[in-house]
C-alpha cells in the first residue's frame, strides 16, 4: 500500500467529470445497443464483429422496417385509447407516421359507422368557437 | 470497437490495488497510438473527399473517429499521468533506492555508447561500464543528459 499515492479525483459530485480521472473514464464508457439515424460509411473494416459488408449495409434498413412495421401496427390498433406509452420513445419523423396512421384510422372507423359522408364543421371553426365564448364571458 | 485497447489500459491500471506500479504496457500504448495514427489517416482522406468531392454523407464518420481519436488521447494520457503519481509515491517512500523489482516495472530505452565515457552510477548502487559501441537498458531520465551530451544515442526500436 502507498500512503503517497493519491490518484486523481472522479468529478461525479462537481459539474463534470475530470479529464484525468480513471473512475470517471471508466464511468463514461456505456456499452449501448447502437441504432444510427444515419449511415456511417467507411468504418467497416473497423468493426470486427460486422465483418461482411453486406451485414454492415444491411443493418440500418432493416432496423427502419422493423420499427416502421411496429409503428404502423400500433397506431392502426389503438382506437380512442391513451397512446401516450406507444409514441414515448418516438422521434418527431416517427410520432409523424404514427398519428398519420391514426387518422387512418379514425376515418376508417368513421366510415363503418356511416358518418363519412356527414359533413361537419371546420376543426379550426370548432377550435376558435370553443375559445370564444369564454372571451365573451370575460 | 475503437478505444478498446485503450480502455484496457484504463481497466488494467484501475485493478492494481492502491499505489502498485504495474508493469509499464509498452504493447498496449503503441497499439492505441497505431489506432490513432490510422483514424487520424483515414479522416484526413475522407474530409477532402467531403470538401472537394461533395461527400457530405462522410461528416458522420468523420465525426464518430474524431471522438474516438479524443477518447484514445485520453485514455493514454490518464494512463501515463497514474503511473506517474504512483512513482512519484514510490519516491517519496522508498527514497533513491528503487528496489529492481519495481525498477523493470518502468519503461525503460535502449541506448548505445558512442563513445568512452567510463563508469555510470544507476540508482541501486550498481555501475555501468560504458564503452563504445556497447548497448544498455538504462531507465529514460538517468540516460537523457547523456543523449543530449551526445554521449549515448537512443536506439528506436
Amino acid at each position: 500500500m502507498s500512503e503517497a499515492y493519491f490518484r486523481v479525483e472522479s468529478g461525479a459530485l462537481g459539474p463534470e467529470e475530470n479529464f484525468l480521472s480513471l473512475d470517471d473514464i471508466l464511468m463514461s464508457h456505456e456499452k449501448l445497443p447502437v441504432r444510427t439515424e444515419t449511415a456511417m460509411p467507411r468504418l467497416g473494416a473497423f468493426f470486427l464483429e460486422r465483418s461482411a459488408g453486406a451485414e454492415t449495409d444491411n443493418a440500418v434498413p432493416q432496423t427502419f422496417i422493423g420499427r416502421f412495421r411496429r409503428i404502423m401496427d400500433s397506431s392502426q390498433n389503438a382506437y380512442n385509447e391513451d397512446t401516450s406509452a406507444l409514441v414515448a420513445r418516438l422521434d418527431e419523423m416517427e410520432r409523424g407516421l404514427f398519428q398519420t396512421g391514426q387518422k387512418g384510422l379514425n376515418d376508417f372507423q368513421c366510415w363503418e359507422k356511416g358518418q363519412a359522408s356527414q359533413i361537419t364543421a371546420s376543426n379550426l371553426v370548432q377550435n376558435y368557437k370553443k375559445r370564444k365564448f369564454p372571451d365573451m364571458e370575460d | 470497437m475503437f478505444c478498446e485497447k485503450a480502455m484496457e489500459l484504463i481497466r488494467e491500471l484501475h485493478r492494481a490495488p492502491e499505489g502498485q506500479l504495474p508493469a509499464f504496457n509498452e504493447d498496449g500504448l503503441r497499439q492505441v497510438l497505431e489506432e490513432m495514427k490510422a483514424l487520424y489517416e483515414q479522416n484526413q482522406s475522407d474530409v477532402n473527399e467531403a470538401k472537394s468531392g461533395g461527400r457530405s454523407d462522410l461528416i458522420p464518420t468523420i465525426k464518430f473517429r474524431h471522438c474516438s481519436l479524443l477518447r484514445n488521447r485520453r485514455c493514454t494520457v490518464a494512463y501515463l499521468y497514474d503511473r506517474l503519481l504512483r512513482i512519484r509515491a514510490l519516491r517519496w517512500e522508498y527514497g533513491s533506492i528503487l528496489p529492481n523489482a519495481l525498477r523493470f516495472h518502468m519503461s525503460a530505452e535502449e541506448v548505445r555508447c558512442l563513445k568512452d565515457y567510463g563508469e555510470f552510477e544507476v540508482d541501486d548502487g550498481t555501475s555501468v561500464l560504458l564503452k563504445k559501441n556497447s548497448q544498455h537498458f538504462l531507465p529514460r531520465w538517468k540516460c537523457e543528459q547523456l543523449i543530449r551530451q551526445g554521449v549515448l544515442e537512443h536506439i528506436l526500436s
